[in-house]
């Protein structure tokens, strides 16, 4: 991936490792390995998608790159600058430009907290507004995410579903940010409202010119959404692409069987749907080679002990596999 | 809820405690206990220490309206004296025993690593001691009396509080309501003091009222022990424990049932407001 000066973030082989708790009698120490060196650039303005099944390290990486979850080892360049070695005081004023839309709004929201209180809490911390502008914000920012201002001095046990999701997201906004990380914003949400909440982030992105890390594990969801999209597995990137390139022209075998899952809601189409055999490997003791070795179904030699590099095969499209390597 | 004022929490607060009818009737008998401890004094005729050598194992007459007990001292003024010294103690205690295991918790929780290591270790060996023999051992060095055994039994119980709020803060600690907090810059002390402590404080209040009841019956073993509140001061505790043997049990009632029953009133009119307390204080418990 050329890295360019539009890439808001860019992203160098970052890893996130967790020790595994060990007893004095087995010494061996055992990490799980969560993130383990992923390369990515997010450009300024696009909704970047990222995509995978529960447990392959898509929120920790999330969390990771606004340092709400340290990193083992890597690089989070955003601008330009590595996050990654700032201390305390300047992560804290980076919140003012990176924030975080998280899963299950409900419990994002302190409960003993108003949702005055709420969103007015980033504005005091950053100081953008004072005396009564403070109030004209918050309403402004509740109008924003589509709530009107007598819902003020309601507590977050009030709401629906819907109504948290945009109070989590009014609070991301309210410092302006200009990165947003979504980790699966609407995957708590029923069907209806998701479309709500997803058609205001899209709405939301162009007015306040944002750009989203938005992962999830919904690929229609992310095909709404997304310019990109990538794939992961096991904490490592499998493929990435332009949305359109990669919902017609899957290449990496796992992206191939996500995409078969997809449900068609006609029931004349037949389908061949590709059923993974096997269990996600133990990301204690991830395969050597290929992390998707036991699972694919076009495996080969070198698959077990050679991890592939990740590769252009097409403009805006890479793909870590073996079948695409033109040479060796 | 048409209305844009602020409903102070205040008062929504109340509302809701008054939903609760056992609640309010456990706050109406422990102010009325203790409104009897403070001003019945006054009107008395005779004091705790007081002997009337014609009351000795007295019944209750209307000169001793609660009788004499086995020296000739007023029952019903030893009643009055001994509810100040057994609220004083249990309320004391447990205030001490608050003050010092409710920061210990949090910041065993709230930091890990080895803060989390001494203090819980140190709860533990607190807690595996039994309690009465080293309450025994401290009063007996430093003196019996009010002072001492109050602030022994107090210094003694911070572990209850440390470990309940602990457990607590370490799992309200993983909501994503905090993680959300450090994603908008929230500094640690507010953290703690804004979104850990008001979802982590309710279970304690439960924990007080069972602590102070704690208190007020560890008193009255000590009393009984010979190392609590020394007669001729009154307190529930010496006063039943004093009128223990069988003849009393069966033949003189009036010494042992008036300040039994005071203890239970007491002690249940203080779980009637902690169970109060707790579902008021729960944002989830709607009014209605």
């Amino acid at each position: 991936m050329v890295s360019d000066n539009k890439n808001i973030l860019t992203v160098k082989d970052l890893k996130k490792h967790y020790p595994v708790k060990s007893n004095f009698l087995n010494k061996d120490k055992k990490v799980v390995k969560a993130v383990d060196g992923i390369n990515l650039a997010i450009k300024k303005g696009e909704t970047l998608g990222l995509v995978g099944e529960s447990g392959c390290g898509k929120s920790t990486f999330g969390r990771t790159i606004l340092r709400l979850i340290e990193s083992t080892s890597g690089s989070v360049l955003y601008n330009g600058n590595n996050i990654l070695s700032y201390n305390n005081k300047e992560v804290r004023s980076l919140r003012s430009e990176m924030q975080i839309i998280f899963q299950d709004a409900g419990a994002s929201l302190n409960p003993r907290m108003t949702l005055g209180e709420i969103i007015r809490t980033p504005l005091e911390i950053f100081r953008l507004a004072k005396g009564t502008e403070v109030e004209e914000r918050v309403i402004e920012l509740l109008n924003l995410v589509g709530l009107n201002e007598s819902y003020i001095h309601r507590f977050p046990h009030e709401l629906s579903g819907g109504q948290k999701q945009r109070v989590g997201i009014a609070r991301a906004l309210a410092v302006n940010p200009k990165f947003l990380v979504c980790d699966e914003p609407v995957s708590a949400l029923d069907v209806s409202v998701q479309s709500q909440i997803l058609n205001l982030m899209k709405k939301l992105k162009e007015t306040l010119n944002l750009t989203y890390l938005f992962i999830s594990h919904d690929l229609s969801v992310v095909n709404h959404i997304c310019d990109r999209v990538a794939v992961m597995y096991l904490g490592k990137i499998v493929e990435i692409a332009h949305r359109d390139k990669l919902f017609n022209n899957p290449s990496h075998p796992y992206t191939k069987a996500l995409l078969s899952a997809i449900p068609i809601p006609d029931p004349t189409i037949n389908r061949e749907r590709i059923v993974l055999e096997g269990d996600v490997p133990n990301p204690t003791d991830p395969p050597k080679g290929c992390r998707f070795y036991n699972r694919c179904q076009y495996r080969m030699e070198k698959c077990a002990s050679i991890y592939p590099s990740i590769d252009k095969i097409d403009d805006n499209h890479f793909v870590a596999c073996h079948l695409y390597h033109k040479n060796g | 809820m048409e209305n844009n004022k602020k409903p102070s929490l205040f008062l929504n607060f109340l509302k809701k405690y008054c939903e609760n009818k056992l609640a309010i009737l456990g706050l109406i008998v422990l102010i009325v206990i203790i409104l009897l401890v403070i001003i019945l004094p006054f009107f008395l005729r005779y004091t705790e220490a007081e002997i009337d050598a014609l009351a000795f194992n007295a019944p209750p007459s209307s000169e001793h309206l609660l009788g004499g007990d086995d020296v000739g001292r007023d029952v019903l003024s030893r009643l009055i004296y001994g509810g100040r010294v057994s609220l004083f103690v249990g309320i004391i205690s447990t205030f001490i025993s608050v003050i010092i295991g409710i920061p210990l918790g949090v910041l065993a929780a709230y930091y890990r690593g080895y803060i989390e290591s001494i203090i819980m270790r140190l709860a533990d060996i607190f807690l595996s001691f039994p309690s009465i023999i080293l309450i025994l051992f401290l009063v007996s060095m430093f003196g019996p009396s009010i002072i001492t055994v109050t602030v022994v039994i107090g210094v003694l119980g911070w572990p209850f509080f440390a470990r309940l709020i602990y457990g607590n803060v370490l799992s309200v600690k993983e909501k994503d309501f905090v993680e959300g907090a450090i994603a908008i810059g929230e500094k640690n002390s507010r953290i703690v003091f804004k979104y850990i402590l008001p979802n982590a404080i309710a279970p304690i209040l439960i924990q007080i009222t069972f602590r102070i009841a704690a208190a007020i019956i560890l008193e009255s073993s000590l009393s009984f022990l010979g190392m609590g509140v020394q007669p001729p001061a009154a307190s529930w505790g010496n006063m039943l424990y004093s009128a223990q043997s069988i003849t009393i049990l069966t033949e003189r009632p009036w010494m042992w049932l008036p300040p039994g029953i005071a203890l239970i009133v007491t002690i249940l009119s203080i779980n009637f407001i902690g169970n109060g307390l707790r579902d008021a204080l729960d944002p989830k418990t709607k009014i209605g």
